[in-house]
């Protein structure tokens, strides 16, 4: 029992450091565009797909597979920036109810796009990011998932230094905090919310790319993963960095300790419990603040 | 010093903008001479804050043009206009409360890539405002509002304007803060840097004004140095209606 407690807890915080990474991207954005970014989820399809192609061609490494991930969700998410987030922009904010729209219709093109281009089979990267196993004591831990946790746990360390100590990072924040201000600043509004949509949605495709060697991927897998970065937001607290990196593991260890009691295929509801939980008894989340910037 | 005769730093003319189709202003023209203070006042609603933003970009006009310096500043974007030497400190909490007072020093001169004359700008700030020193490393969200509005002033001066456009500066101030504000403005205009103030405090902005316009309904309603101004006793109809006393 109590072995099982270690064994699931450890399992879940190695899921825990991606569920992090994705609610950090939805974070970001949303917090320098107010943009809720309803196509999160499917960024890190596109991303999973990426790296799918990728391994297809004579070059099978994983990790130029999340190169590759990387570069078209990179490029990608400039795109959707410039030519549909840009129009809807008005006094250095994205138009709130619009941008949930579009991102919500992107979902569907992504995902219907992808569907249409490789079909509804489950695919997978090939070749693994490490292999073999650690045992310490009667625990087995797989080389991979401990790849997949040190990697999102450095991405998300050299996220927040970048925003503290740079000062593209710092006009970022900036940006997020009062547009008018920052304009006045000489900060760019427009050219940090490229980058911004850019760097939130790499956030998501890496993630894609990094859980592809260890599970499957298919075209409607995003929308899961939108749900995973919304609760994580939402436990975490909306706009907070930290927030969402603690929330990130929190889900991954309860979804994962929860198969000890529930039966199998159970777990799922887990996130969406503890989300409503924590609206109900603190809507602002872990780390977040109450009141709402204006 | 004959105000009239000096240059012109900035000009307005017939300047029509709004937002999405609705004009607010309506042909609104304003004049900054390079050295004063140009004050702007008019009831709520009127464009103030519209034709700030006109000026400094944020809001491109439908009609009319900005010059700055003799050029045409139309078209240029915010960043352009600061690089320029126009600077905006905006009504309310124009800083980052959650940066560091250093930070947001640092966020002012954004646009200066020489690290010798980014630190040589704050040095100088901090000289001025000894406040700011103290509190360099705390949370700008810590500073009380006389501090704070201390903190745009420093921050504004990191890009070193020649012209400087103000929206409120009394607002949520004291009355002795506010005499600490207005000291700091003409000691700045006094170091050459010229001043567009939008302001309600109509009494504090007449003393230190060297012309006023008065706006209504997004239209030029009067313009003129403060004294020819009160004389005519038309703020009252501005602010109270026609009768008002």
């Amino acid at each position: 029992m109590l072995l099982d407690l270690v064994y699931f807890t450890a399992l879940g915080i190695m899921t825990g450091g991606l569920y992090g990474l994705l609610g950090l991207g939805l974070n970001l954005i949303f917090g320098v565009m107010r943009v809720i970014n309803v196509s999160h989820g499917e960024m890190l399809t596109l991303g999973a797909y990426s790296a799918i192609v990728m391994g297809m061609t004579p070059v099978t490494s994983p990790w130029f597979a999340i190169a590759a991930a990387v570069l078209v969700v990179t490029v990608g998410g400039f795109l959707v920036a410039r030519l549909l987030l840009q129009p809807l922009t008005v006094d250095g904010r994205v138009h709130e109810q619009r941008g949930l729209v579009l991102t919500l219709g992107l979902s569907f093109v992504v995902a219907n796009l992808i569907l249409a281009i490789f079909g509804p089979e489950y695919q997978k990267v090939p070749g693994q990011l490490a292999q073999g196993a650690y045992t310490v004591g009667d625990l087995v831990l797989e080389k991979q998932r401990l790849v997949i946790l040190a990697a999102s746990v450095a991405i998300a360390a050299l996220l927040m230094l970048f925003l503290r100590y740079t000062l593209t990072g710092r006009a970022i924040r900036a940006v997020g905090e009062n547009p008018e201000a920052a304009q006045a600043c000489g900060i760019s509004v427009r050219r940090i919310h490229l980058l911004t949509f850019a760097l939130g949605s790499t956030l998501a495709g890496v993630s894609g790319a990094l859980i592809t060697p260890a599970t499957y991927a298919m075209p409607a897998m995003g929308f899961s993963y939108t749900l995973y970065a919304f609760t994580v937001v939402i436990i975490g607290g909306l706009g907070s960095m930290w927030g969402a990196l603690l929330a990130g593991f929190l889900l991954g260890i309860a979804e994962s300790v929860s198969v000890i009691w529930l039966p199998s295929g159970y777990n799922a509801i887990v996130g969406p419990i503890l989300m409503l939980a924590m609206l109900i008894v603190r809507p602002q989340g872990l780390l977040g603040r109450l009141s709402v910037r204006a | 010093m004959a105000a009239n005769e000096a240059p012109v730093a900035l000009e307005a003319r017939a300047v029509t903008a709004g937002y999405g189709g609705s004009a607010v202003l309506q042909g609104l023209g304003v004049t900054v001479r390079a050295g004063s203070i140009t004050g702007v006042i008019g009831p709520n609603g009127a464009g103030k804050s519209t034709l700030l933003k006109v000026l400094v970009g944020y809001i491109r006009p439908s009609a009319g043009t900005v010059h700055f310096g003799g050029e045409d500043i139309t078209r240029l974007p915010p960043e352009e206009r600061i690089r320029c030497g126009v600077a905006y400190i905006a009504q309310q909490r124009s800083y980052f409360p959650s940066q560091s007072v250093a930070d947001n020093l640092r966020l002012g001169a954004y646009l200066v890539r020489d690290a010798g004359v980014r630190a040589r700008r704050e040095a100088a700030v901090l000289e001025r405002f000894p406040v700011l020193a103290e509190r360099r490393h705390q949370l700008a969200g810590m500073l009380s509002g006389g501090e704070a509005r201390m903190l745009e002033l420093g921050r504004m001066l990191m890009m070193a304007p020649r012209l400087a456009i103000l929206d409120e500066p009394s607002i949520g101030l004291s009355p002795r803060m506010i005499d600490v504000v207005y000291g700091q403005v003409r000691r700045l205009r006094e170091e050459g840097i010229s001043f567009l103030i939008v302001e309600q405090n109509v009494r504090k902005l007449f003393a230190v004004a060297d012309q006023v316009f008065a706006l209504d309904s997004g239209r030029n309603r009067l313009a003129g140095s403060p004294a020819a101004l009160s004389a005519e006793g038309v703020l009252a109809e501005l602010y109270l209606g026609p009768g008002g006393a």
